[in-house]
């Protein structure tokens, strides 16, 4: 089921009427009822996955409980390795079969052996990398004996498959979630306002920017020679916003969503293209995925504690990871090389945390040192997102070199007028509220109540007015 | 608890009060479009693509051409039932009449991504396809078009089923897999006889008779190639309803011995300009000896 869809409109409210009025005492019912709901979301897309999630939290849950039960090394190593095995199998499977087959025989041509296997036709189970990572994340903190394993199926197959965020994220921690499972959830009247107003963002960056940029970014990838150097510039541009839009409204949705349930999950994005460098732009963009990769990947490796060519090793490691989380393509895994090409300098030079606050704090207008950072940050990122939505290599390397030819000094194509002033509305009110949680964020401030109204009233209009075929999310793909 | 459901309520009443005031404003403004007036029109052609290519209206005294490609009977009653009544003028309706019309991939047309959203947005004001009975309606689309086009801001263009006579010189004939496959067959299955279209076939008839306007059927002419590859089930059910109509005393135009050669038809199943010009004084000639 999308979150942009009336099917979702019509379920959200009887969801949230049948949890906090008909199951608001019982716990254990709530928390059967969620798991029936989530299960029934997931379903709509198709019910034959669902027996992924309920394989993967089982395995988990009773990975869990083998970890709680012994404090032998070896058995506690082999429970682990079990967890690892499926969730990681399950991914490698689904997601990257046909890729590593494909590269297998291509390797093999390159010897001069000629094969031609039939490629698997698989189906790639939406969600599946989230929810992976996520189950993942709780064994291997209870393995660490960071977290209890928990006794409740219940509270731990709904952990699993919370709605909100089942198939694109937040990634939550078992330690910050599934505790909020086990307590009873009372409803926070300043918490369901501010998850509403969460959910309208979330809808309008992905209905408003992210789906009409995909159409004119839709056009012109596939076509790129056709059009100038400055058209080919203002797509990835637009693709950028597509991305953001796209994803962090998805995670807006789905936090805003949560907390209308009495559940807080994890900030995913905060304002990330006001970032100054690049080790700021990653503690801002999918912070769920990069914190996981942190504490998951790159500490467990070594972090940055050992020497230079460890370190080095690790942030190649980390990146490289996360690019080809994305996607079995060469064009994410050189996405994430070029990220961390961005990020080594400022590491090795320990300026990768020289940006901790946010930019021009307290003040209107960022200094123009800090514009500068701003636009070069962005310029960097731009260049990685032409690999990012490119079909293959080739395709990306052409596109950049068209971008950079001399019709990139010739009239671009234009864009319609209602999104370029929908453009304007995002960047203009994402830097005002930059110190906040979100968008529409108002905290208890009676300020601008007056105000506040109406410019929902139009952020409503505009949902309708511009919002143009259904698309699905791109990080569904994911 | 309360006070949010207060909020939310307070604030969803608002919200659809203006999109209802805005609704009632479109639908008056809908209903006076000077684009219904058809003035002194007296010959009314109606119909999909193949009436839209095939019949001149310059041939027909005060004669106006309204047909829409890929118009299914179930619109052209729709187009009928709210024109008719305005314009007294209008005494003769020439509908076009093929083997497509009665194929069940009418029905489709509702449902199927590909066409949905325009049936709608051509339908929204003159007819609801969620009423129309044994046909499958993609709903979400249709309440998306009726929010988008009557509930969100005053619009003065609401008529968006008005057709035109329209034609061109070009000629390529090569399509019939493509003309066969789209008319009488859906997602590679035989569509089958479509009941509901056959139904509104009738409700036209009926409605023209009971507004005293003469109703005529025109067959318009396809390429041999064409008519032999119909599927056997389409042949012998268009046999049929032309005898039951013949029988109901509906005047039923054909080209008769009209030969055309191929540079005549734009594709396999439409006449161009150049067919057209044979074709609409031949029908306006017989018309006329009705």
């Amino acid at each position: 089921m999308l979150f942009n869809s009336i099917d979702f409109a019509i379920f959200l409210p009887i969801v949230f009427a049948l949890y906090w009025f008909v199951f608001p005492k019982n716990l254990k019912v709530q928390n059967a009822f969620l798991l029936l709901v989530s299960y029934i979301f997931y379903g709509w897309w198709d019910w034959h996955f669902l027996w992924l999630i309920a394989l993967s939290s089982m395995v988990d849950f009773g990975v869990g409980l083998g970890l709680a039960g012994t404090e032998n090394k070896r058995h506690r190593r082999l429970l682990l390795f079990l967890s690892l095995t499926v969730n990681l199998g399950l991914l490698a499977y689904f997601k990257y079969c046909n890729f590593f087959l494909d590269n297998f025989v291509e390797a093999f041509r390159f010897f001069g052996f000629s094969m031609s296997p039939r490629n698997l036709e698989i189906v790639l189970p939406v969600g599946i990398s989230f929810y992976t990572f996520q189950t993942l994340s709780y064994s291997i903190d209870v393995y660490r004996q960071k977290i209890k394993a928990t006794k409740d199926v219940l509270s731990f197959f709904a952990f699993v498959s919370f709605f909100p965020q089942l198939v694109a994220g937040p990634i939550e921690r078992a330690s910050a979630l599934l505790p909020q499972f086990h307590r009873p959830r009372v409803f926070d009247h300043h918490k369901a306002v501010d998850g509403m107003r969460q959910i309208l963002w979330g809808l309008f960056k992905k209905i408003v920017i992210a789906d009409n940029c995909a159409t004119f970014v839709d056009e012109i990838f596939p076509h790129y020679a056709d059009h100038t150097g400055s058209t080919l510039l203002l797509a990835v541009f637009l693709f950028s916003l597509q991305i953001y839009g796209d994803f962090s409204g998805y995670s807006d949705i789905a936090i805003g969503t949560a907390r209308l349930f009495g559940f807080d999950l994890m900030k995913n994005f905060s304002f990330p293209y006001f970032s100054r460098d690049i080790a700021e732009f990653w503690r801002r963009w999918h912070i769920s995925l990069s914190t996981w990769f942190r504490d998951y990947v790159y500490i467990p490796l070594g972090g940055s504690r050992g020497s230079t060519t460890k370190t080095i090793r690790n942030i190649f490691i980390i990146f490289i990871v996360s690019g080809f989380w994305h996607g079995a393509n060469w064009t994410f895994v050189v996405w994430g090389t070029l990220h961390a090409l961005y990020f080594l300098p400022l590491m090795l030079r320990s300026k990768n945390r020289k940006n901790l606050n946010v930019v021009a704090e307290g003040k209107i207008f960022p200094r123009p040192k800090e514009l500068a950072q701003i636009v070069t940050t962005f310029a960097l990122t731009l260049i990685a997102w032409v690999f990012f939505r490119a079909d293959n290599l080739g395709h990306a390397f052409s596109y950049l070199g068209q971008i950079f030819s001399a019709s990139l000094f010739e009239t671009s194509k234009t864009i319609e007028q209602s999104l370029t002033i929908s453009i304007v509305v995002l960047i203009v009110i994402e830097w005002c509220q930059r110190l906040r949680e979100h968008g529409l964020h108002w905290g208890h401030e009676s300020r601008y109540r007056l105000l506040r109204w109406p410019a929902y009233f139009a952020l409503i209009m505009a949902i309708f007015l511009c919002g143009g075929s259904q698309h699905e999310f791109v990080y569904f793909q994911f | 608890m309360k006070p949010f459901l207060i909020k939310l309520v307070l604030f969803a009443s608002l919200l659809l009060t203006y999109m209802g005031f805005l609704y009632s404003y479109n639908l008056s403004v809908s209903k006076s479009d000077p684009k219904i007036d058809l003035g002194d029109c007296e010959t009314l052609i109606v119909g999909d693509s193949y009436l839209m290519r095939a019949l001149d209206p310059e041939f027909f005294e005060h004669g106006r051409n309204i047909c829409q490609g890929a118009e299914p009977y179930a619109l052209t009653y729709w187009k009928l039932q709210t024109l008719l009544p305005k314009n007294p003028h209008v005494s003769t309706v020439l509908l076009g009449l093929a083997h497509h019309n009665i194929s069940a991939y009418n029905d489709e047309k509702f449902i199927d991504p590909q066409w949905a959203e325009e049936m709608f947005k051509r339908s929204y004001t003159i007819g609801n396809p969620l009423t129309v009975e044994t046909i499958a309606v993609d709903w979400r689309t249709y309440v998306d078009t009726v929010v988008r086009q009557m509930c969100l801001q005053p619009k003065e263009d609401h008529v968006h089923y008005m057709g035109k006579y329209s034609n061109s010189r070009q000629s390529d004939t090569s399509d019939l897999k493509r003309a066969i496959e789209g008319h009488f067959f859906y997602r590679g299955k035989n569509a089958g006889i479509s009941a509901v279209m056959r139904r509104y076939l009738f409700k036209i008839i009926e409605l023209c008779r009971a507004r005293k306007v003469k109703i005529v059927l025109v067959v318009s002419p396809v390429r041999r190639r064409y008519l032999n590859a119909i599927p056997e089930n389409f042949l012998k059910e268009f046999k049929g309803l032309r005898g039951e109509l013949s029988q109901m005393g509906v005047p039923i135009l054909a080209a008769g011995g009209l030969r055309l050669n191929s540079k005549e038809f734009l594709n396999i199943d439409h006449l161009n300009i150049f067919g057209a010009k044979k074709f609409s004084p031949i029908i306006a000639r017989k018309l006329g000896k009705l």
